[in-house]
């Protein structure tokens, strides 16, 4: 139990010990301060060397935290009595206090004296004797590293370079990331071509490639993370058209009048394939047998609708109905069966098709990062994994001029090497430097794939051209709706036939049936070099054509 | 002993007032009675360094006058014995013409003993006060007599004629609880020292207290407290004043060769006790240690060749240690 004197004796501290804690707590801050102000030189300084990402917001958050510990700490630590005694005894009480501290409990006559003769002295002791301020020293430790911080601060930093690119680097991934994550999902989602497994498969394939983008560091692990993701999404889509074209052979081989097509397709035949329809395209020409034309008819239609919905339903419907109407008119339409050779011959050829310009994205986002990384996308393909269509990308890249929304896609049949077969992803995106206008996207062609099962992928181009200020239009005959229904025409050759046309309507957009050439230029170059393949054509003029699409590009 | 209040406020007075009647017969020397004072206060004895004519036996008769105490003088002489000192047992008939041995005490029986010029005598003499001073008991024939109470033994020695002088060796220099340079009075206390001796106009030295006044003051001194820190402090200063210690600052390394003993943290902390109270405070602080320390520990400092070569003295060492101390 205390005695009086030592209530007494606390009492009169009292004023002194709150004193000394603020004095503690202003001590403690101004340390914190000095250790915020040191750590933000050191911060500063690493960043010389090391590249540090918000450098000033790791430095304030670094430094706000040992501010705030600091006075934490100060007011955690509180001066113990004895400290507080020695400090008051330092200020000429000549060691009473902590004596009488030590002799606290004590009740013999000179501890009694003693404290008494303690407490009479601290009464006339004044508590603002004890100065609260920050001393000579830690001002100018605080001055130096203000100073040096400054300095610091203005002499330039060799990392900010590395540091503003890649910042740029992770806001171009993340938009991309965004763009694909908002569009090619639900796009995909709407895709009619693909199952429900496939669409879920490549969604799949998207979140894992968002998820390894965002942790990737530079641009080439970006880069290969993408191309990976096209390499599985090809695969995927090969094994979709493997899938359909089994399903479409084993549904024609039921019918006795393609029967022999559908062996062909579900042996993947290509020669085979094509000599079947140039039988069937010979049996719709002329005087053909009605009957065998309305089981021709009737097998395109039924076995179209055991097919998803797609271009090749689309196709088969097509000729069903223009053999049908054909049968109704006495007069069968010689292209009836081109549509459908085409998509066949496609899907023989095991030309990937990209649903809803996945691939094309893909594409286009490795082109965004190689350029936000102030890289050559050719380059980095050819000192890559290889799989980059070389010349398809010196095509695209040659100007500064980009097309703002190139997206056509082309396909190869096979590639120039005969390395197999290519494709070339169209495309150019960016800003012209031109006042006129924008350039608009390239096709490309692939004519040298290399890489995993021979497949290649045509890179991303930056345009062409930047004093094309907008390109001459020219009729698209393949596209009366933009983005509304196909259209149809049917009818006889000849000025005496018959014609029928099918108006699908304007669609949507204002597409008025011309388009500026370099929309379809690469599709249409794409779908010449098909054909020189294809075609029995002369050497010679195998090489016209492609002289003139080359001409066309400069 | 039981002590009272009154008495322990009463004794920074009663001090004051031995200083004061002391210092009607003693021109100057005030820190030299205080110190006196301090010593005899906490029981110990002082060796007064100075030359001859400075008033060392006139401070020691007045204190015995003042604190009413019986006083001796010893003149110490190369041909003094150990007997001349202490005392002897002489042959004596009594009235039946019967021979016995009877003791006659030597001067070192009285409460203040002044042994004027200790180094004269021989060692073998010098030794026949160390049982005195620190046992404050004598050994005749086998007897063991006390000295009576208090006891005090205030010795002289001249610092300038060293030949033919035995100087005391550091186990008897240890027995001394301070060493007090006495120096030159400045020229007014000489004017005043001259017209107080001359004129045959001295004043009388009043009696302040007794033996037992003297013995109730050493037992209140004894209990001064102090704080574990200042104690901790004075420590400290007596093995900084080693060279071999932690503690030791480079000038005891370079000067020192071997420091105090524990007998100089005893003196420290027990005159220290005695200042504060003289002080009027009833604790030690670091000041009192610092005060004590000069007189307790400059004769329990033995300087080296390289100290003795380069004139430092043990007060310029322990100056610097005191300097570099940390409280």
């Amino acid at each position: 139990m205390k005695s009086i004197i030592d209530v007494e004796l606390n009492k009169a501290l009292g004023p002194i010990r709150r004193r000394l804690i603020l004095k503690s707590l202003v001590q403690m801050a101004a340390l914190g301060f000095i250790a915020a102000l040191f750590q933000a030189l050191i911060w500063l300084i690493i960043s010389f060397f090391v590249p540090i990402f918000n450098l000033e917001l790791k430095m304030a958050a670094a430094g706000g935290i040992i501010f705030v510990l600091a006075c934490i700490l100060g007011f955690a630590m509180k001066p113990s009595i004895s400290q507080i005694a020695r400090e008051i005894d330092s200020k000429g009480l000549e060691e009473r206090v902590i004596t009488a501290v030590e002799l606290a409990g004590r009740n013999d006559p000179f501890a009694r004296l003693q404290r008494q003769d303690t407490i009479e002295e601290l009464k006339s002791f004044n508590p603002r004797s004890i100065a609260i301020n920050i001393s000579k020293s830690m001002w100018i430790t605080v001055g130096s590293l203000t100073f040096a911080l400054i300095i610091g601060f203005l002499i330039p930093n060799p990392q900010e370079e590395f540091i503003h690119k890649q910042l740029q680097f992770e806001k171009t991934i993340e938009e991309q990331l965004q763009k694909l994550e908002e569009k090619a999902e639900k796009e995909l989602a709407k895709s009619a071509e693909l199952t429900e497994e496939e669409r879920q498969q490549i969604q799949n394939l998207l979140r894992e490639l968002a998820q390894e983008l965002r942790e990737s560091k530079d641009y080439r692990e970006a880069i290969k993370e993408v191309t990976e993701t096209e390499e599985k999404l090809m695969e995927l889509f090969r094994r979709a058209q493997e899938a359909k074209l089994a399903q479409l052979g084993e549904g024609l081989s039921k019918y006795q009048v393609t029967q022999s097509l559908g062996e062909k397709l579900k042996k993947m035949d290509k020669q085979g394939i094509a000599e079947e329809l140039r039988r069937l395209k010979e049996l719709a020409q002329g005087d053909a047998d009605k009957q065998l034309m309305e089981a021709l008819q009737k097998a395109l239609e039924e076995v179209a609708q055991q097919l998803p919905e797609g271009d090749l339903k689309s196709s088969m419907l097509e000729a069903a109905n223009a053999i049908s109407a054909g049968l109704v008119s006495n007069n069968i339409p010689s292209n009836v069966l081109d549509g459908l050779e085409g998509q066949l011959m496609q899907l023989a050829e095991n030309a990937i098709d990209d649903p809803e310009n996945i691939m094309y994205m893909l594409q286009n986002m490795k082109n965004q990062i190689a350029q936000t990384a102030g890289q050559d996308i050719s380059k980095l393909a050819s000192a890559g994994t290889g799989q980059q269509n070389q010349q398809n990308l010196q095509n695209q890249s040659g100007s500064q001029s980009q097309g703002s929304h190139g997206s056509s896609n082309g396909q190869s049949a096979s590639g120039s090497s005969n390395q197999g077969s290519g494709m070339g992803n169209s495309s150019g995106v960016g800003n012209s430097s031109s006042p006129s206008g924008s350039g608009t996207g390239e096709n490309s062609f692939s004519t040298d794939s290399q890489g995993i099962g021979g497949q290649g992928f045509g890179g991303q181009g930056a345009g062409i051209g930047s004093s094309h200020g907008e390109y001459e239009k020219i009729y698209d005959p393949k596209r009366l709706g933009d983005g509304g229904e196909s259209s149809q025409v049917s009818g006889k050759a000849g000025e005496e036939g018959n014609s029928e046309q099918v108006d699908a309507g304007r669609g949507l957009g204002s597409f008025d049936g011309f388009v500026p050439y370099n929309e379809v230029f690469g599709e249409y170059k794409s779908q010449a070099m098909l054909n020189l393949d294809r075609m029995d054509i002369p050497q010679n003029m195998r090489e016209l054509v492609k002289k003139y699409f080359s001409s066309l590009e400069d | 002993m039981e002590i009272r209040e009154e008495a322990i406020k009463l004794f920074a007075e009663k001090v004051e007032a031995m200083e004061r009647e002391i210092g009607r017969k003693i021109i100057g020397q005030k820190e030299i009675i205080r110190q006196v004072l301090i010593a005899i206060l906490a029981g110990g004895n002082v060796l007064l360094e100075g030359v001859p004519g400075l008033g060392k036996t006139r401070l020691v008769r007045t204190i015995g006058h003042v604190l009413d105490l019986e006083f001796s003088r010893i003149q110490f002489t190369p041909d003094l014995m150990p007997a001349d000192v202490v005392g002897t047992n002489i042959v004596v008939r009594d009235e039946a013409g019967n021979s016995r041995f009877q003791f006659q005490p030597g001067p070192v029986f009285s409460n203040i003993v002044l042994a004027d010029e200790i180094n004269r005598a021989t060692p073998k003499t010098q030794s026949a006060l160390l049982e005195a001073m620190q046992e404050h008991t004598v050994t005749v024939g086998g007897v063991t007599r006390r000295l009576p109470q208090p006891y005090f033994v205030l010795a002289t020695q001249n610092p300038l004629e060293q030949e033919g002088t035995y100087p005391l060796p550091e186990a008897q220099l240890d027995r001394f609880f301070f060493k007090l340079i006495v120096k030159f009075p400045s020229l007014e206390e000489l004017h005043e020292i001259v017209n107080l001796t001359t004129t045959g106009e001295e004043e009388m030295a009043q009696k302040v207290t007794d033996g037992a006044g003297i013995l109730e003051l050493r037992a209140i001194g004894r209990q001064v407290p102090i704080a574990r820190g200042v104690q901790d402090y004075a420590l400290r200063l007596v093995m900084a004043t080693h060279p071999e210690s932690e503690h030791a600052p480079e000038v005891t390394k370079k000067y020192v060769r071997y420091g105090s003993s524990p007998r100089g943290a005893q003196a420290i902390i027990s005159a220290a006790r005695i200042r504060a109270l003289m002080e009027g405070r009833y604790n030690v602080a670091f000041k009192d240690i610092r005060y004590v320390a000069y007189p307790a520990l400059r004769h329990r400092l033995f300087l080296n060749f390289e100290g003795i070569a380069e004139g430092r003295t043990p007060d310029d060492v322990l100056q610097e240690i005191i300097e570099e101390l940390p409280e």
